[in-house]
């Protein structure tokens, strides 16, 4: 080999060599920088308090990743009652880059008793494993039927009412038309006696 | 003298009313008109050289109530006003008086029979227990089946 084909050689290998360095380099596995990201659970004030068996939406924001370009992460929403246990729970794989925020929902049993509830979002890196949590928390209140049963006794109530109150206008009436005629009556026979 | 029916032909009645009058002319009388407006009966009881000082008009015949503030205006269909209004008078004058029905008769124009009957009943009963003379005037020839009713309830039946 002359000192041509050996510097070529050279140019050669190192450019293979900074190939596959790079292509490695692709593949290679960047944790999430979980600790340094944050993950914020909003539930807006309409559904701070909500029915059993309704929805409950909410919006998950993963803030502070480090920039290692889009990636897929799995997110779980649990609702856990007052003593940890869930009620619900969902999971759903999403792509997050750099700051991600999603919009989510939640539909709860109808068996749902009133009181506070936490709404758990557990972000997991798809790949790695490495989960971050955030929480917040709602209510969770049964819309009181109305009881129509009270006013069955209005209805009757009202009807009696109505009939005393007929019953002293027409006949205050009578007595006021009497009265008045015997006030007419008085002032004719006085004045013309009196004459 | 009670209660006194007097049953007369139409062309008598007026005549037959200024006789009684003329009779109980010391006492305050109550005139019930049924068949002329009190300005009517002033005036034939004018041309009889009547006074009508002593006498209170109940007027069935006029619609208006504005008229005379001195009369009172009674429907003849409302005979339940018209027994009230008679003894309110009738309470309410305190010296002698008597009471005087121009025509009964007239009262079926309004009312059924027995209604009148029922009417006549409780005046003549009221007068009586008052001590108020009662002369009740009315057609020879109509009522007959009213006039068989109310017989009974006058002291006096004065055919003329």
């Amino acid at each position: 080999m002359n000192r041509r084909e050996i510097i070529a050689s050279t140019i050669i290998l190192l450019a293979l060599a900074l190939l596959i360095y790079l292509t490695i380099s692709s593949f290679k596995i960047t944790p999430l920088a979980i600790l340094s990201s944050n993950l914020e659970v909003t539930i807006p004030q309409e559904y701070q308090t909500v029915t059993p068996g309704s929805q409950i939406w909410f919006s998950t924001k993963v803030l502070n990743l480090a920039d290692m370009g889009k990636r897929d992460v799995s997110l779980k929403y649990e609702v856990l009652d007052q003593n940890r246990i869930p009620v619900t729970s969902k999971t759903e794989t999403v792509a997050v880059q750099t700051q991600a925020s999603f919009v989510a929902s939640l539909q709860l049993p109808t068996t749902m008793s009133d009181g506070i509830y936490s709404l758990k979002v557990t972000l997991t890196d798809s790949t790695t494993q490495q989960t971050i949590e955030s929480e917040n928390s709602f209510n969770v209140l049964a819309e009181k039927k109305e009881d129509y049963t009270q006013y069955l006794y209005y209805v009757p109530a009202t009807i009696v009412i109505l009939l005393v109150l007929s019953l002293i206008f027409f006949k205050g009436r009578s007595t006021l038309e009497k009265a008045s005629l015997r006030l007419k009556i008085r002032r004719i026979v006085k004045k013309k006696l009196s004459q | 003298m009670g209660s006194v029916l007097v049953t007369t032909s139409v062309e008598n009645l007026q005549n037959g009313i200024n006789s009684v009058i003329k009779t109980l002319g010391d006492e305050v009388g109550i005139y019930v008109s049924l068949n002329k407006t009190h300005e009517g009966v002033e005036s034939a009881l004018a041309k009889a050289n009547i006074p009508t000082k002593k006498i209170f008009f109940i007027d069935c015949v006029s619609t208006q109530d504005t008229k005379n503030e001195e009369v009172v205006y009674i429907k003849p269909s409302d005979l339940e006003k018209l027994i009230l209004t008679i003894k309110m008078f009738i309470e309410e004058i305190k010296p002698k008086k008597y009471l005087l029905i121009d025509s009964l008769a007239t009262l079926l124009i309004y009312n059924n029979t027995n209604k009148v009957a029922a009417f006549v009943k409780t005046i003549t009963d009221f007068a009586s227990q008052k001590n108020v003379e009662i002369v009740a005037l009315s057609q020879k020839t109509t009522g007959e089946e009213l006039l068989d009713k109310i017989f009974n309830f006058f002291d006096k039946v004065d055919k003329k």
